[in-house]
């Protein structure tokens, strides 16, 4: 099942969070820079529904692949990296944060979106994550300061403020598919879950695996969390972190199950100090969890994995280096990794052309067979 | 760990701001009496010049302390935050230290040459001299050989370090072996550093005139330093062994492990203020682990806030106990970090354009020197300035003319600093 790349789209910035909106036509990221990006994939989405039909009989059949997408013009008004990006379930709105703590909804298909509501405070500094409740009437924050917060999706108002046990700073938010539950993870890899309407813990899950104290340095290795099989199953991705400073580790995907918070899965992604972070992971239909990976700079790639099977379904890594977003379509035909150009690191001041470069994500459209 | 408050400071807290520093005086007065041994309160009443090196081995980051460039290309994540020196701001991972900037001089154009470790910490720690043929030393030998162990009969040059201890004789270059440093591993004492159980005292010294005897006689007829180096480190440990107790922790008090932090610097730093109290000419205090290519800004949000408090705390302190007149303070590193953030989500080395920071003897205060352009990529000043002038600067603030003082090696005499480099004339009081 290996993904087939229908086109190459290169923003001139990195990208931290892609995105597909729920009516599938849109794809956006946010980047260090403070903007999100947007393509418009038009309508009907790529592959269009006879293409899709078609493979869905022949999956050697072919088709016609699309050229790469417009872009639409970015959504400015961000400071620091713009991090969290998510889409209401129902309603042409996109909500976003970024690392100075303002979060702002935005119709997310205008030509050229005002904010709707922005709360420039809505966290004391870096907000790292946010989603959106199953209904759309909320959405769940997270921060290194601390705290998670339950907004009022119409206004941005304050609903709830919760703090995991040890009050470490908040990597990863998700919020549950069907039930009105908020699950978030912090430094040490402590894990809970709350009622995201009381405030009530309902749960805690041990990923612990994400946190090393090396020297000086606390390493939360945690990046991402998702719900999987109609919410059964919790799943975190990051790194099981070996030494500090220049991060080295092993990326992992840990499934828990949701009801009893046991871990039902470890998973080793790729090869250790090659594959350190897994900073996002999808779950696919067929029970397929897609992992792309970031290394060293130009080491990373692209993994399709199936619980308790010894080898990856996948491994893409044709250009799919230091990859730090995977987005699923919500049709689960199609996914966009964000990748690193290549040569993106390296000491000392190096000109081209007089200037000095920064480096970009060139995003990488699927097709999944 | 708890995240920190709010960076941002309101006029309550300076008023807290005077009311701590006037607590702190006096607690400061009376906890220093506790704390000191006799022959150490005759030395503070003697107080000659010390230096307090921190060494950030690796890189710390320009943008994520002294230089923060936000909301720009390469800005990185965090904020920054006002300080106490008016238009100046530091990154929002050092509100203690932004509190003290009046107390600092922030050198902000530094340009060296070497983009690796291995050839850029023994050039910046040695100064980068003009090429004689000869090993220069290091700073802190260099000081030892200028300036000696001074009153107080401890090793002049201690460096307190994670990991193994021992003696490092390699710093002193041409100076000779017994001007290296003594590092103590994990901010410990030497092995062995007690007498054994059932020696008595003076069967002790009987056994240490033996020893010199011996020592004696097999340096007669063989070269002047053969047995200079062993002899001083022997002195040296045996110094120390009758001043237990400027490695005794447990003496510190609960507020001063808060105020340092409980982690590995805080805790060095705080053996580092008993060496620097009890009269150590000079003391390194070293961290690992700042050599951020990967996962660099949820490295610099761990690693810099603890940096923070152990370098606030000290400061705080050598200003309460009436130290920091007497006390050079200078933490820097090798190099600074890329404004590019790479693949990794890391920055790399970047020796063009990077900052330090300096207090205490001879230092000005509130200054904020040279600058970089709008996106931290070049110098943005007339001067970009190297180690050498750093040496310089350094030398002079201690009161050693390094125009006119040389070093003898044999019959050579060799430049302190850098022959065509000179002070940063605006970082001097």
């Amino acid at each position: 099942m290996e993904p087939v790349l229908q086109c190459l789209l290169e923003p001139g910035q990195q990208v931290n969070r892609l995105r597909f909106s729920p009516c599938g036509r849109l794809l956006a990221g946010t980047t260090l820079e403070g903007t999100v990006l947007r393509w418009d994939l038009g309508a009907p989405p790529v592959p269009d529904a006879a293409a899709a039909k078609a493979l869905a009989q022949n999956p050697k059949a072919k088709v016609p692949e699309p050229s790469a997408p417009p872009s639409l013009p970015f959504v400015g008004g961000h400071r620091g990296f713009a991090t969290g990006l998510a889409f209401h379930p129902f309603r042409d709105l996109a909500f976003s944060a970024d690392s100075w703590g303002s979060l702002r909804a935005w119709p997310c298909l205008a030509l050229e979106p005002r904010p709707l509501w922005e709360v420039p405070a809505a966290h004391d500094g870096w907000i790292r994550d946010l989603a959106v409740g199953p209904e759309g009437d909320w959405l769940v924050t997270g921060g290194r300061d601390g705290k998670v917060r339950i907004h009022d999706s119409a206004t941005g108002g304050l609903l709830r403020e919760l703090a995991l046990p040890d009050g470490s700073e908040i990597f990863a938010v998700a919020a549950h598919p069907t039930e009105p539950w908020v699950v978030a993870g912090g430094l040490f890899g402590r894990i809970a879950l709350w009622n995201a309407l009381d405030g009530r813990l309902v749960r805690e899950f041990d990923g612990s695996v994400f946190h090393l104290l090396h020297r000086l340095q606390d390493i939360g290795g945690l990046r991402c969390l998702g719900f999987a099989d109609a919410g059964r199953t919790l799943f975190a991705s990051g790194t099981k972190p070996k030494g500090g400073g220049n991060v080295n580790g092993h990326a992992r995907l840990c499934l828990f199950d949701t009801a009893s918070g046991a871990l039902r899965h470890e998973m080793e992604v790729g090869e250790l100090d090659k594959d350190i972070f897994a900073h996002e992971a999808a779950a696919a239909p067929g029970g397929l969890f897609l992992v792309p990976t970031t290394g060293q700079p130009g080491s990373g790639n692209f993994f399709g994995l199936r619980p308790g099977e010894p080898e990856p379904v996948f491994k893409f890594n044709k250009g799919t280096v230091n990859c730090h977003s995977v987005a699923l379509s919500p049709d689960g035909l199609r996914c966009a990794v964000a990748a690193t150009n290549t040569g993106s690191n390296g000491n000392g001041r190096r000109l081209v052309d007089g200037k000095y470069p920064g480096n970009f994500s060139p995003v990488h459209l699927f097709r999944l067979g | 760990m708890k995240a920190a408050s709010s960076p941002l400071c309101n006029p309550q807290d300076h008023q807290w701001s005077r009311r701590k520093m006037l607590g702190s005086l006096a607690a400061g007065a009376g906890g220093l009496a506790g704390l000191l041994h006799p022959a150490v309160a005759e030395t503070l009443a003697k107080r000659e010049k010390q230096v307090l090196f921190i060494w950030l081995d690796g890189g710390i980051s320009q943008f994520e302390s002294w230089d923060p460039k936000p909301g720009t290309r390469f800005g990185g994540p965090f904020r920054s935050i006002p300080t106490s020196v008016p238009g100046t701001h530091f990154c929002e991972l050092m509100p203690r230290t932004a509190r003290l900037a009046h107390l600092l001089s922030v050198v902000r154009n530094i340009t060296t040459k070497d983009n690796a470790h291995s050839s850029g910490v023994p050039r910046i720690l040695r100064g980068d001299p003009a090429n004689r043929g000869v090993k220069y030393p290091y700073f802190g030998s260099a000081v030892a050989k200028l300036m000696g162990a001074g009153v107080s009969g401890l090793p002049p040059y201690v460096w307190i370090k994670p990991g193994n201890g021992g003696f490092l004789s390699e710093n002193a270059g041409f100076l000779g072996a017994k001007y290296g440093a003594i590092a103590f591993g994990d901010g410990r004492p030497p092995e062995n550093f007690t007498l054994p159980e059932g020696l008595a005292t003076a069967e002790d010294e009987a056994r240490q005139l033996l020893r010199e005897r011996f020592t004696k006689s097999y340096a007669a007829g063989r070269r002047a330093g053969a047995t200079e180096a062993q002899t001083t480190v022997y002195d040296m440990a045996r110094q120390l062994m009758k001043r237990q107790e400027l490695f005794d922790t447990s003496r510190v008090s609960e507020r001063d492990l808060d105020r340092y932090g409980r982690s590995e610097i805080g805790q060095h730093m705080l053996v580092g203020r008993n060496m620097l109290e009890a009269g150590v000419r000079f003391v390194q205090v070293t961290s690992y682990g700042w050599d951020t290519h990967g996962d660099h800004f949820n490295g610099s949000a761990s690693l810099i806030p603890k940096f923070d408090a152990a370098f606030a705390s000290i400061v705080e302190d050598l200003r309460d106990r009436g130290l920091l007149d007497n006390v050079l303070v200078v933490s820097m590193s090798e190099f600074g970090r890329t404004p590019r953030i790479n693949g990794h989500i890391g920055r790399d080395h970047y020796p063009e354009a990077w900052s330090l920071a300096m207090a205490g003897a001879g230092i000005a205060r509130g200054r904020i020197i040279g600058g970089t352009d709008a996106e931290g990529v070049f110098v943005d000043a007339p001067q970009a300035y190297d180690i050498g002038s750093l040496f310089h600067t350094w030398y002079a603030a201690l009161g050693i003319d390094s125009e006119k003082v040389e070093f003898m090696n044999g019959d050579q005499p060799l430049p302190i600093a850098h022959q065509e480099m000179a002070p940063i004339k605006e970082a001097l009081a």
